[in-house]
């Protein structure tokens, strides 16, 4: 393995070539693709233009520093030129971008190969300044002419494919699909639509009642995001969110929610009620959290009591010390906290007893097998004990059947919310929810006084 | 006498060939040591090479830059893939001193059992005492 099979050090003009890795500069690797897709000089022949760029690139720079960042973009460098056929083009095109150009006759075979070859190729380990570094590469392929005749619009279809194989899973190749040109049109109309939903008043909080499992008295309503499109109707978070996130978008949104939720709940009938309202991992991050909280609940006169704040634990593991403090701070408020989906990311028991919290939420995977399978029961049962013995209250989440309900109380869990109760209701309709379930309760009451 | 000791950084990986099963190994494995050999001791490099049930497994050793020139070269070769690395370190000494590529071929350790915990130590330790049972028959 240490025959040297590789092609001369430098196969390109050093005018053009970039210092670092001695591939071709962007503006050299252009020219090549423009060349190649005009006829009239000389071009026009089928070929194929590869987009790849490393999956970890940025972790290498942040944990061992610029200069083993740069001797990585140089190994690389060389590994590409390795992999390319003689009289391939080359090009370092962005910080670790990189672009092939795969001279004619390349179809969809021979790209193919190349593409894997330098997947392959650089997902070995590196040897640098006594690190081991694995970085790894995703690649997306477009052929000329049959995806793009233009250059701008070909690099565009191979970035396209790269987005895809980054998307599925990196360490991998994708090949141009126009099914990806029409997802990435829907992405960037959904984007501005989204941007244009807060000022348009387009979004509006539906709200799910939470209810003590002990009595069966409502504690409180979980406000839930939905967005109301003039075309699509009311679309479900799951639909937008991660955009939201994605975009950054959802810190107005969530600026929105919080405002919204403290406002409307300010106005129910009864004042004790608390709600609860999600809180994204990117506002969390944020040191505007605690100062948007301040002006929700000064601006609707709702005590801080009566809010409450769902974190994921993906929030968490964000920026943990970041986090730990906000939350300390809100509580000192008065504002409560909760974990939200338990059990489905990463966060440890030790973790429940370290943070800052008031509740935990039972992740709906567990509640939905709490009455029919032993696993789920005992799942469901160690949180409940773990969080009463840390003063915590525990709710289930997805409740559907009355034995479900039976089967979390019968576990320990102190409060519930699901369809068994109440499905989530707009916010016009909250105070005759109010009504029904105290009525509920006082009809039982009054069997229970008959019996 | 050298006055200072050399500086020295060790590699040890593991990786699977990537010929054909059927296709006969001898020819690579003589061009590999052909040129490892020719290579490592214009390097100043020294090191062991086990292969075993389709696996290779290697020991670098030498002056750190050349022994990371001499790594980034193997990692470029498509006769072989799956690449792990065991062990970066800086030993006191070398332990294939006398060695521009020991060979040491259907190892009593097979290479695949080296991955793993502790897998480089155990390697390193396979491979000396290979050596040293080959030298005793030779001697």
């Amino acid at each position: 393995m240490q025959h040297s099979p590789g092609p001369a050090d430098a196969p390109f003009p050093a005018e053009a070539t970039d210092s670092l890795t001695g591939l071709l500069r962007r503006d050299a690797l252009l020219a090549a693709l423009e060349r190649a897709a005009t006829p009239e000089g000389g071009g026009g022949q089928p070929f194929a233009l590869l987009a790849l760029d490393l999956d970890r690139f940025k972790s290498v720079n942040d944990t061992l520093g610029h200069a083993v960042g740069d001797a990585l973009l140089r190994a690389v460098g060389r590994r590409i030129r390795t992999a390319i056929r003689d009289g391939d083009a080359a090009g370092r095109i962005g910080g670790d971008e990189f672009a092939i150009l795969m001279t004619p006759p390349a179809g969809e075979v021979s790209a193919s190969a190349l593409a894997a070859r330098v997947v392959e190729l650089l997902g070995r380990p590196f040897l640098l300044d006594g690190h081991s570094v694995v970085t790894g590469a995703s690649v997306g392929i477009a052929l000329y002419p049959a995806d793009a005749a233009e250059p701008e619009a070909l690099l565009r279809c191979a970035d396209l494919a790269l987005y895809q194989a980054k998307q599925e899973g990196r360490g991998d190749l994708r090949r141009f699909q126009p099914a990806l040109r029409a997802r990435a049109e829907e992405r960037r109309r959904t984007e501005s639509e989204l941007r244009a939903a807060i000022a348009l008043g387009q979004f509006e909080l539906h709200y799910q009642p939470h209810v003590e499992l002990d009595g069966g008295r409502l504690a409180g309503f979980e406000a839930l995001l939905r967005w109301r499109h003039p075309a699509r109707g009311l679309v479900a978070p799951a639909e937008f969110v991660p955009l939201a996130e994605e975009t950054g978008l959802i810190l107005p949104i969530g600026e929105w929610v919080l405002r919204t939720a403290c406002r409307e709940a300010a106005g129910w009938s009864d004042p004790s009620l608390v709600v609860a309202v999600n809180v994204a991992a990117a506002q969390l991050a944020r040191r505007e959290l605690e100062g948007q909280v301040r002006a929700a609940l000064a601006a609707s006169g709702l005590a801080p009591q009566r809010l409450e704040l769902e974190v994921t634990e993906t929030a968490l593991l964000q920026d943990t010390a970041t986090a730990e403090a906000t939350c300390a701070r809100l509580r000192a408020l008065g504002v409560r906290v909760s974990l939200d989906d338990f059990g489905t990311g990463y966060s440890s028991l030790t973790r429940l007893r370290s943070f800052p919290l008031d509740r935990v939420k039972i992740d709906r995977s567990f509640v939905s097998g709490v009455a029919t399978e032993p696993e789920s029961a005992a799942i469901v049962r160690a949180v409940a004990a773990l969080g009463q013995s840390l003063g915590l209250r525990t709710t289930a989440e997805g409740v559907e059947t009355p034995t479900q309900r039976d089967a979390l109380s019968a576990n320990g869990c102190t409060d519930a919310q699901g369809y068994l109760f109440s499905e989530p209701v707009p916010a016009a309709s909250v105070d005759a929810l109010i009504r029904r379930i105290a009525d509920g309760r006082r009809a039982q009451d009054d069997k229970a006084i008959a019996a | 006498m050298s006055a200072e000791r050399e500086r020295l950084r060790r590699v040890v990986y593991v990786s699977h060939t990537a010929v054909e099963p059927g296709q006969p190994m001898w020819p690579v494995l003589d061009s590999i040591l052909t040129a490892a050999r020719r290579n490592n001791r214009r390097a100043g490099v020294t090191g062991a090479l086990v292969y075993s049930a389709r696996r290779f497994a290697q020991v670098l050793e030498g002056p750190p830059e050349s022994v990371e020139a001499v790594f980034e070269r193997i990692q470029c070769d498509l006769r072989h893939d799956h690449v792990t690395v065991l062990e970066v370190s800086e030993p006191e000494a070398r332990a294939f001193g006398d060695w521009s590529m020991a060979f040491v071929a259907d190892a009593p350790v097979p290479a695949e059992a080296l991955e793993g915990p502790g897998g480089a130590a155990r390697l390193m330790a396979m491979l000396q005492a290979a050596i040293r049972n080959t030298e005793a028959a030779a001697g």
